[in-house]
């Protein structure tokens, strides 16, 4: 083939700038760290990628949700703990005062002033707030549930949060199911109300009636065993809990592994590619000083 | 003497083509030229034919018909895929993902900033950080139809842009036409303008897909669009021109061909060339975008509407809509707003299924589900599904359009090896022809030298 001095300058215009093209785009995976830049660097891998970019938010706001869960629930463990201290104190106090042995008259009224102290208690526990929310009123978090006679105005609302993908997990327990032994439906079962227990305590040592005293007992007891069930299903939860939120943090890593695989430049190649990208470049900027140099105008003189 | 006379002029006629192609050595399309010498028709005396020198018979370029059709076919090629990638790589940028702001950054931070209301639906502060989320995610909507605009607009810039250029080719090659016919009257061909004139078409190749024919008789070149019609015959070039009054289905402005009593669209002929790639995007890649992102939001809007509609807010009213703008598909992206009073009043964010229970976050956790909700390609895919292999698509696009431009330049770099190895002039060559002829005319001068001597002795032969 006829060589003409154009041909040599084009093709050696177009061998450097393929390899500096080559080198740029080297250079920018290895500055940005990442291998997909756009969109048409790598079609498939981008939409793996976009769907692991939103599971990385979900999971993060996942975890986010369960802590504040977490929070809400031993919140809520502290509140019954509180409760059940108060029950305890109660049937103390109801052992004591039912025997005549080592009470009287005298001493009953007097306890009376204490139980009422302990009722007081018992309401304050039963409108307890975290925050600017009752936790004890369903979804009517806003107003006290219980009034001073111990009704209850909240609902049986159960107020769940989405701790994983579609799993939901309710944080509350209704006032209605801890203090009057209510069911989610807000149908009486089986339950005792502690403002009653209370009530009908304090009657009994006000008018001095040891059976009325004595039938507390039992409740106290019966009431007692209502608490526990539900910081039991609220310590189930807490585990739950835990179990989800370890999961999670398992999976954000393992997210984070993936994407970093997909769209994260392998360093050592790269550098080594463009090391190598280099080295062609050199070489063929070397020829072409010898191609382009030499002319027959160097040697007619 | 007159042979020697004669061998001096030709040498001198060629001396000169070489200096002319020496000049042109980096002229965009020029050709080598070299001389063509024949013999002289000889003189018979008597039995004998005794030769008469040489005569100058024409100035050929060096020109193969052949390749510069494949090389004008190819560019209009490149110039369709080189459009096509560029105007791609811009609408790549639009569904750019690499940064926070990204849209479906925006989107999943909206379906999380419900999940986060929905731990404390009470909290003004977690109720105003979703009406944002939710704004941010209209603003991105709308810039996204406005960055599509954009895109057509600049399209339609430059297509004004090759149009005019189109038209100045066209004009020149009309003129070019005149003078090669004028020039060639008397039979010699013009090569520098023929040159001139196969560079022009092959840069008007590159802005739009031409048919070239020669009127072999005249010297002169008709050019068509695509063969649909015509652009330049004979000595008339017809403009061409984007037509703002003749709309398509897209909206969009045909590209015409003005003649003196009618007008011809061409866009739907046009098959090659920048022109090709700028109307493929613009009538056909962007329309395509827009109506797949519009079939996503109309579908999203729409079930957020109905189930904040449905949904009680913390004043206990229900049956407001959280998105407006909503009223068609078409155009939804642009129209696309958060109803407008939830802006400076977070209470009536919608979030209960039953009024006056502020922790009522039921409605909440129903929009957050509606991320993982197939509501798209007959309830196969979720909205992120679908945005996610939108963006592979453009992503395929783009990469095919970058692997086909740079095949392309692969051929069509071949080809210019092989014209410039036919046309192309070689400095090295030159020098050779130089010297060639140098000699040949020092010759020749020689030759006249000799005759001069000769005469000399016969007019001084009796003195000697």
């Amino acid at each position: 083939m006829r060589v003409t001095n154009n041909n040599l300058y084009t093709s050696t215009e177009r061998q450097i700038n393929e390899k500096r093209e080559k080198m740029m785009d080297l250079q920018t995976k290895l500055s940005t760290q990442k291998r997909i830049n756009k969109p048409s660097d790598d079609p498939v891998g981008v939409s793996k990628l976009l769907d692991l970019r939103i599971n990385d938010k979900n999971l993060n706001q996942f975890k986010e949700t369960t802590d504040a869960a977490k929070i809400f629930l031993n919140y809520t463990d502290t509140a019954l703990q509180e409760l059940s201290d108060i029950v305890i104190s109660l049937k103390d106090l109801a052992i004591s005062q039912s025997s005549s042995a080592s009470a009287n008259e005298g001493t009953r009224k007097a306890i009376a002033g204490e139980v009422e102290q302990l009722y007081n208690q018992t309401l304050s526990v039963a409108n307890r707030k975290f925050g600017n929310r009752f936790i004890f009123g369903g979804y009517s978090t806003h107003k006290a549930p219980f009034d001073s006679f111990g009704n209850y105005y909240g609902d049986n609302g159960s107020i769940r949060l989405e701790i994983n993908e579609s799993n939901y997990l309710p944080i509350n327990v209704a006032g209605s199911r801890v203090f009057y032994g209510l069911n989610t439906n807000n149908i009486e079962f089986k339950g005792e109300n502690i403002f009653d227990i209370t009530r009908l305590m304090h009657d009994g040592l006000m008018t001095n009636d040891t059976s009325a005293i004595q039938a507390c007992i039992e409740k106290l007891d019966k009431f007692y065993e209502q608490v526990i069930e539900v910081r039991a299903s609220i310590g189930s939860r807490a585990k739950t809990l835990d179990g989800f939120r370890d999961g999670l943090e398992r999976s954000i890593i393992d997210n984070a592994s993936l994407k970093s695989e997909i769209e994260d430049t392998d360093i050592v190649n790269t550098a080594s590619e463009l090391k190598k990208e280099e080295n062609i470049l050199n070489a063929s900027l070397n020829v072409s000083n010898r191609l382009l140099q030499p002319s027959l105008m160097d040697f007619l003189k | 003497m007159n042979t020697g006379v004669r061998s001096m002029q030709n040498n001198q006629t060629a001396i000169r083509t070489t200096g002319h192609n020496i000049t042109n050595a980096n002229t965009e399309g020029y050709s080598r030229q070299d001389v063509h010498t024949v013999a002289q028709k000889p003189i018979q005396k008597g039995s004998l034919i005794i030769g008469d020198g040489a005569q100058l018979s024409r100035i050929r370029r060096s020109h193969d018909v052949f390749l510069t059709e494949q090389i004008n076919k190819e560019t209009q090629s490149i110039g369709l895929y080189k459009e096509r990638s560029e105007l791609l790589s811009s609408v790549e940028n639009i569904f750019n993902e690499s940064s926070e702001d990204a849209f479906s950054n925006t989107m999943s931070r909206m379906f999380n900033s419900f999940r986060q209301v929905s731990s404390n639906p009470e909290n003004t502060a977690l109720r105003t950080a979703s009406i944002e989320s939710v704004k941010a995610f209209t603003n991105a909507t709308n810039k996204i139809s406005a960055d599509l605009n954009k895109i057509q607009d600049n399209s339609n810039l430059k297509i004004d842009a090759v149009i005019k250029e189109i038209n100045l080719m066209s004009k020149e090659i009309a003129n070019l036409n005149e003078n090669i016919a004028k020039m060639e009257i008397h039979g010699s061909p013009s090569n520098d303008l023929r040159d001139k004139r196969d560079l022009l078409i092959k840069n008007l190749s590159k802005l739009v897909d031409i048919q070239t024919f020669e009127d072999t008789s005249s010297g002169m070149v008709s050019v068509t669009v695509s063969g649909a019609a015509s652009l330049v015959t004979g000595v008339k070039a017809n403009s061409v021109l984007l037509d703002r009054t003749q709309i398509n289905d897209e909206g969009q402005a045909n590209i015409v061909i003005k003649y003196d009593s009618s007008s011809f669209n061409i866009s739907n002929a046009i098959k090659a060339g920048e022109l090709k790639g700028m109307l493929e995007v613009r009538d056909l890649v962007v329309p395509d975008l827009r109506n797949k992102m519009e079939d996503l939001i109309f579908a999203l809007a729409k079930e957020i509407n109905k189930i904040h509609s449905k949904a009680f807010d913390l004043n206990g009213s229900t049956g407001n809509d959280l998105f407006t703008g909503l009223e068609s598909k078409k155009g939804v992206l642009s129209s696309i707003k958060i109803v407008s009073y939830l802006e400076d009043n977070p209470n009536k964010l919608a979030l209960a299924s039953r009024a006056f229970e502020p922790a009522n976050n039921e409605a909440a956790l129903e929009i957050s589900a509606i991320q993982s909700k197939r509501l798209l390609a007959n309830d196969t895919a979720t909205v992120s599904d679908s945005y996610n292999s939108l963006v592979s698509t453009i992503g395929i696009k783009a990469k095919e359009a970058n692997s086909l431009l740079k095949h392309q330049t692969g051929v069509l770099d071949q080809l210019n090896k092989f014209r410039d190895s036919v046309s192309g002039v070689s400095l090295d060559e030159e020098a050779i022809d130089l010297i060639k002829y140098q000699k040949a005319f020092e010759a020749s001068a020689r030759v006249i030298k000799v005759a001069d001597e000769l005469l000399d002795t016969i007019i001084n032969i009796r003195r000697m």
